[in-house]
């Protein structure tokens, strides 16, 4: 049985859930603030963005789970960065779950040894909003635009 | 991506809702939509290992984006479509579901995947392992569908 209008009030009590423009604004400077700590190699500010339980998925190696686990692997792999920029391109979301998808962009070297590598690629993130209202990343992964290196036969950068 | 009659209303009510912060809680996934991405999840692996393209686009949103790596984003499910057809000959596939969650008519998956495939002009199969996270949406008759795609391989490069 329904009545006559359900859907509509079901579909105007499903936008009651959607992001707030503050939500939004929030989560965009969340990715200002990761952009500037990736791009000041600042793994210690950027594992401050990450929920306790938070899910790196980097391309080429396993996932790596939790606050502390990421920001050591940030450091184990020594990236010195020395260009990057970072931008969603679309934010969506439902109450305190919300996703983004971006483009990034960088320039690194391993160690501080030459030569550097250029990446241009694209991320999708899984976002959490905490009991402070602020949003922090829950799921994050990632691959390049760039195509596979020759004889990488399998293998993704 | 959906429309209201009460439009004009809405339009009323808009700045009255900008003062409302933060939006109340959507509540979570039930148990029949984690049942029903699964089961959709289930139908990917047969249309993929079938090669069944048409089958694997119709379980994408009409504007779906696809985040594959080494390439650009595709969009829309026509475009999906193309983009599946150019795919190499896949002789197994398999899918493990690590994460289901969401709130509304929102969901993401996050899982791992296994892949063999037949590559043109090589002689052996290619065996690839991965992961992958879904945005997934239902749609007004109760279906999920995914809407966002991306995926990347666990496999070092080479040296």
């Amino acid at each position: 049985l329904k009545f006559k209008g359900e859907d509509q009030f079901k579909t105007r009590e499903a936008g009651m859930f959607k992001l707030t423009e503050e939500d939004i604004a929030a989560i965009r400077s969340l990715g200002a603030a990761l952009d500037e700590a990736a791009l000041a190699s600042d793994w210690d500010a950027l594992s401050a963005l990450l929920t306790e339980d938070a899910v790196f998925m980097p391309p080429n190696g396993p996932a790596v789970q939790g606050r502390g686990a990421i920001q050591e692997w940030l450091e184990s792999i020594s990236i010195v960065m020395t260009a990057h920029t970072f931008e969603f391109t679309h934010v969506g979301g439902q109450g305190d779950v919300a996703y983004g998808r971006a483009n990034y962009t960088e320039t690194f070297t391993v160690g501080g040894v030459a030569p550097a590598i250029e990446d241009a690629g694209k991320v999708l993130g899984i976002l959490r909003r905490q009991p402070d209202n602020s949003w922090l990343i829950a799921v994050w992964c990632w691959n390049s635009n760039l195509p596979v290196p020759e004889d990488a036969s399998g293998a993704e950068t | 991506m959906r429309r209201s009659v009460a439009f004009t209303a809405l339009l009323f009510m808009a700045p009255l809702a900008a003062c409302q912060a933060p939006a109340p809680e959507a509540g979570p996934l039930s148990e029949e939509d984690v049942a029903a991405i699964e089961a959709s999840a289930d139908i990917f692996v047969e249309a993929a290992l079938a090669g069944d393209w048409e089958a694997l686009a119709a379980l994408y949103t009409e504007d779906v984006v696809l985040m594959p790596p080494n390439g650009p984003v595709v969009e829309g499910r026509v475009a999906i479509q193309d983009f599946l057809e150019s795919f190499p000959f896949i002789t197994q596939f398999a899918v493990t579901i690590v994460q289901i969650d969401g709130r509304g008519d929102l969901a993401f998956v996050r899982g791992t995947n296994s892949m063999t495939l037949i590559v043109e002009g090589t002689s052996e199969p290619i065996h690839i392992t991965g992961k992958y996270v879904e945005i997934w949406r239902k749609q007004p008759d109760g279906k999920w569908l995914i809407a966002v795609d991306i995926w990347n391989s666990d496999l070092p490069l080479p040296e």
